[in-house]
């Protein structure tokens, strides 16, 4: 037994050797990579004659399209080549921290808008695209909600690479089996939800993990009790969030759990789960936004059983809005910005969308950019939303020690543990402490 | 201090490597992380001398800190007294002689094995208060027991720790089972001979004999216990409402969500320093027989 | 009349009763972790318990997780960390227990205290300082990088088991074997490194785990994905906006394997082995 023990060793060390040639061989092009990257050298010489090599995290979800485009890409274009890591949702987030710091952040990176991409607009790590924006036309090619989002602490902080607008997507087959219509009041939300309750549905799905879901329908309610306006104000700070039309909005909140019409320990659920309750037929209503028709599809529902509307908060009406972008690294030559915009003006070319649609949020956010085919929310949402208006969601409104503390007032009304008045009160002194730490 | 004794310097040459790449992978963040721990950072920018004062604020103003800290001490108490004794209690009936007892090790070490991401997902689902395996247990049985587990504040961290319990037994059971069978037969035989029962011999001899093997699991315990990191941000990312925050899911939100780098690695000084105050002085008082 | 026979046989029966009730318990989640893989998609929306099985199994999550997952080269990658990572930090931590035991080295317990505390630094500390170093020695995305990282995390405990394993060992046997002309390194090699096999054998498995199942340094040193190891890959299945759960469940199963096979084959010594180590 002992020989076949240290044989196992040493077959272990032997191939470990091998594949330690092996690794030892592509960190080797790695090293040359990490030297002609540009995060650290913007020499003039990664121009002209040599290949530009660039470096794209982007997150894994895309990957298996991707993949097949950068090859086409690379392929077509003898003076570019790409490279693509990918990652997941809470990965990316965490490396680009720890490169950001290390100063190892790749020529260009997935990130979404508000506080997670303007941290690093507001600490200089990204290429501004402002000047390239004007001259190449961007205001007249782009949807100006998007750029509009995408411009953090002043700069241009990314390639705009999707627009969402969130609404309320329904069960029309629910509503229809009890009569109901769509809500254009919110006194007639508060009824929809009633009928559903006492029926044995639940009337919204949601999750609470992470709190950003929960905060979906929270900030509806403060857009209800406290007007576009002060709503607005608030995002930015401007007015103090003690206030009673945010107490009466978080009451509202307490008396939708109490009533049964989110769902039991919702508290813990995570997001990626509410429509296990919504397509089981459970739960009737979901605030979401355009990609959940491409879940629709993917988990083989009815698209026929689903539809959208506006949230009834009263005024216009307005829906929740946010951005993704490319943002481009600070130290980029001139040579890179430029392939690294070739390269995404290809990965969101017209034709890719089509081939690939289903990993984009279509639709982009260009003017006049097609609408996929046979999700007819995201043209719903879309043009709602143009009409009614929209406000930036909260969690990128707020930086995250605020968005937590809103999230932690969440859990706390929905476990009793906190009033509403209190709720306002504990927001209001995350914002307090949050400047005094600046 | 030198003596005027000649150093045994190819005695250190077998501690070198160990030392060189523990003193770069270990040691060089400890102190970075002191260094920094003293400062005001984002990350990126200007590091800011502040002295102490990120401690000073985390002791005195920071109510999800003192949260956690004392979500720690629970979660000591509870793994020092359940794993301990469940694991001690399942080595000591694998240990004895029969069929099948090679099986049911393997078996109820098999959880540990299994990626902490895999275990809080599907222990999420047993809690879940609808189609959960708990609550439909309970109805199938005809009881009306439902409960929200881990969405509420009171049970959420005792839910936690079962799940962790169910994936933390099985390294403790194995060395426990080590350790039983350094028991010399010799002894236990004698004391049968001298009247005792099993439980007493348990006590008085068994135990005693295992001071090593309840070292080496207790540290290790102890110190899992103030790191548990993965389970919980799984199952409940520190909620709700702080009701399951850790040091380590805290550190981790100051550091890396919250950018107050400064603050985050005070956390983990802090944490630190009590491991150290705890078994530092365990391990040298049990390891000073050289 | 109750004979002591009978009350050894009741004895035991109790005894495989007792386990019977806690292994069922304890197969609940795993149970939950197999029929969660072999769901289809429409099956968690049909409102069927979480704990039943489908009717239709659906092996396609597992031959899916497989290709489109691209487990295969995720557990190449972590055979190979493995593989050269836990012979080498075994290799490196027991000169040092070595050392620490037998040799003439000064203040032997304050150093065994000092290597101890490794096992207490929490990882996420060590992230940053490690990123910016291994960008200046351009070490980041290697594998080397990685090796180093883990060989210096695992050192506390190799240090710990086999210190304690070592002391077990009785000192005569160096005597004689200086007397009969051996150098230090021949005592470690020929005659000490093979009574300590079966602590050995421990490491190897616990080692091998910890390594395998390691995310968070692998994530973070780590970008290329043609390298990535498991932890991090069974990651990218959980999506963006919905994770695939059969799918995801289906992974998890087959990354288990190479661990159980470790298990298995080394399984024998790791009672021995830690036998050892705990001595008085």
């Amino acid at each position: 037994m002992k020989k076949i023990l240290a044989l196992m060793v040493v077959f272990l060390l032997v191939v470990s050797a091998f594949a330690g040639c092996g690794s030892n061989n592509s960190s080797a092009d790695n090293n040359s990579e990490a030297q002609s990257n540009g995060s650290q050298d913007s020499s003039p010489n990664s121009d002209s004659t040599e290949k530009t090599e660039l470096t794209f995290w982007e997150l894994s979800s895309k990957q298996e399209a991707l993949e097949q485009m950068v090859e086409e890409f690379n392929s077509t274009h003898s003076d570019i080549e790409v490279t693509v890591s990918y990652f997941e949702v809470d990965g990316i987030k965490d490396s680009l921290k720890v490169a950001a710091s290390s100063n190892t952040l790749p020529n260009m990176w997935f990130n979404w808008g508000g506080s997670l991409g303007g941290f690093y607009a507001e600490n200089d790590l990204i290429y501004d695209l402002s000047d390239y924006a004007d001259s190449h036309g961007w205001y007249d090619l782009y949807n100006p909600g998007a750029l509009n989002l995408c411009t953090l602490d002043g700069k241009l902080a990314g390639y705009p690479r999707s627009y969402n607008t969130i609404g309320m997507y329904y069960r029309t087959d629910i509503f229809e089996e009890y009569g109901l219509e769509v809500p254009t009041t919110f006194e007639e939300f508060e009824n929809v939800c009633a009928v559903l309750k006492e029926n044995g549905i639940t009337p919204i799905s949601t999750a609470g993990l992470n709190g950003w879901h929960v905060m979906r329908f929270v900030e509806l309610l403060v857009e209800h009790y406290a007007g576009a306006e002060k709503h607005d104000a608030l995002n930015t700070f401007a007015t103090s969030w003690d206030d009673e039309d945010v107490v009466q909005a978080l009451t509202k909140y307490e008396e939708f759990v109490e009533k049964g019409y989110l769902p039991e320990g919702f508290v813990t659920f995570d997001p990626n789960d509410t429509q296990l309750l919504t397509f089981s037929g459970q739960a009737a209503m979901d605030i979401q936004g355009p990609w959940y028709d491409g879940n629709i599809i993917s988990e083989g529902q009815d698209m026929e059983d689903y539809d959208t509307f506006a949230f009834p908060s009263g005024g216009t009406n307005r829906m929740s809005a946010f951005v993704e972008m490319i943002q481009l690294n600070a130290n980029n030559s001139e040579a890179e910005v430029d392939a690294s915009i070739e390269f995404l003006n290809f990965y969101y070319s017209d034709e890719n969308t089509e081939k690939y649609s289903d990993i984009y949020n279509l639709p982009l956010p260009k003017k006049g950019a097609p609408m996929p085919e046979g999700m007819p929310n995201v043209e719903n949402l879309l043009s709602m939303s143009g009409e009614n208006g929209t406000f930036t969601i909260t969690d990128q409104a707020f930086v995250p020690q605020v968005a937590d503390a809103l999230f932690d007032v969440q859990d706390a009304i929905a476990t009793d543990a906190m009033t509403p008045e209190e709720g306002a009160k504990t927001i209001q002194a995350a914002i307090e402490d949050y400047f005094a730490q600046q | 201090m030198k003596g005027k004794k000649s150093i045994d310097w190819p005695a250190y040459l077998f501690m070198l490597p160990a030392l060189i790449i523990y003193i770069s992978v270990i040691v060089f963040p400890v102190f970075y992380s002191l260094y920094v721990s003293l400062h005001k950072w984002n990350g990126i920018g200007e590091m800011e001398f502040i002295g102490l004062s990120n401690y000073v604020k985390l002791i005195t103003q920071d109510d999800i800190f003192l949260i956690a800290i004392k979500n720690n001490a629970i979660w000591i108490v509870l793994t020092v007294a359940f794993i301990t004794a469940i694991s001690l209690g399942f080595a000591v009936i694998l240990n004895k002689q029969f069929k099948g007892r090679t099986f049911f090790r393997g078996f109820f070490y098999f959880p540990a094995v299994i990626a902490p991401i895999a275990v809080a997902i599907i222990w999420r689902w047993i809690y879940n208060p609808n189609i959960g395996f708990i609550n439909e247990f309970f109805g199938a049985i005809g009881l009306d027991f439902k409960q929200n587990w881990i969405s509420n504040p009171e049970t959420s961290l005792y839910a936690i720790f079962i799940a962790a319990l169910w994936q933390g037994i099985g390294q403790p059971m194995i060395i426990f089972l080590a350790g039983l069978q350094t028991v010399p037969v010799e002894v236990l035989e004698a004391a049968t001979i001298d009247g005792a029962g099993s439980v007493r011999k348990f006590i008085h001899v068994t135990i005693p004999m295992m001071k090593e093997t309840f070292i080496i699991v207790l540290a290790t315990l102890i110190v899992a216990a103030l790191k548990v990191f993965d389970v919980i941000q799984g199952l409940t990312g520190g909620g709700p409402n702080n009701s399951t925050q850790m040091l380590s899911t805290y550190m981790y939100s100051q550091t890396f969500k919250y950018a107050n780098v400064g603050t985050g690695t005070a956390i983990s000084v802090i944490m630190v320093l009590i491991m150290i105050f705890i078994i530092v002085p365990y391990v040298s008082f049990t390891a000073k027989e050289d | 009349m109750i004979t002591a026979k009978k009350i050894r046989f009741i004895k035991f029966l109790m005894l495989y009763l007792i386990l019977i009730a806690l292994a069922l318990l304890w197969i609940i989640p795993i149970f939950t972790l197999i029929s969660t893989a072999l769901k289809n998609k429409q099956d968690f929306y049909s409102g069927i318990s979480l704990f039943a099985l489908p009717d239709v199994l659906a092996w396609d999550n597992f031959t899916n997780a497989i290709t489109q997952g691209r487990l295969l080269t995720y557990m190449k990658n972590d055979l190979i960390i493995s593989g050269f990572k836990v012979p080498l930090g075994i290799f490196v931590e027991s000169l040092a227990a070595f050392a620490l035991t037998r040799l003439n080295i000064k203040h032997r317990t304050k150093w065994f205290v000092f290597f101890l505390i490794g096992m207490m630094l929490p990882m996420q500390t060590a992230l940053v300082p490690i990123n910016v170093v291994y960008n200046k020695l351009k070490l980041t995305n290697t594998y080397f990088g990685l090796f180093y990282v883990y060989v210096g995390f695992g050192i506390s405990f190799g240090i710990l088991i086999l210190r304690g394993f070592m002391k077990g060992i009785p000192k005569d046997i160096d005597e004689a074997a200086y007397i009969d002309g051996c150098t230090k390194w021949q005592l470690y090699y020929r005659i000490i490194m093979p009574i300590t096999k079966p602590a050995v054998a421990t490491l190897m498995i616990t080692d091998f785990l910890a390594t395998w199942n390691e995310y968070l340094l692998a994530s973070v040193i780590i970008n290329d994905n043609a390298k990535k190891t498991v932890p991090v890959g069974l990651m990218t299945f959980v999506g963006e906006h919905g994770t695939d759960y059969g799918y995801l469940c289906a992974g998890v199963l087959i990354s288990v394997i190479p661990v159980l096979v470790v298990y298995l084959a080394f399984q024998r010594y790791f009672v021995e082995g830690m036998a050892g180590a705990v001595k008085a």
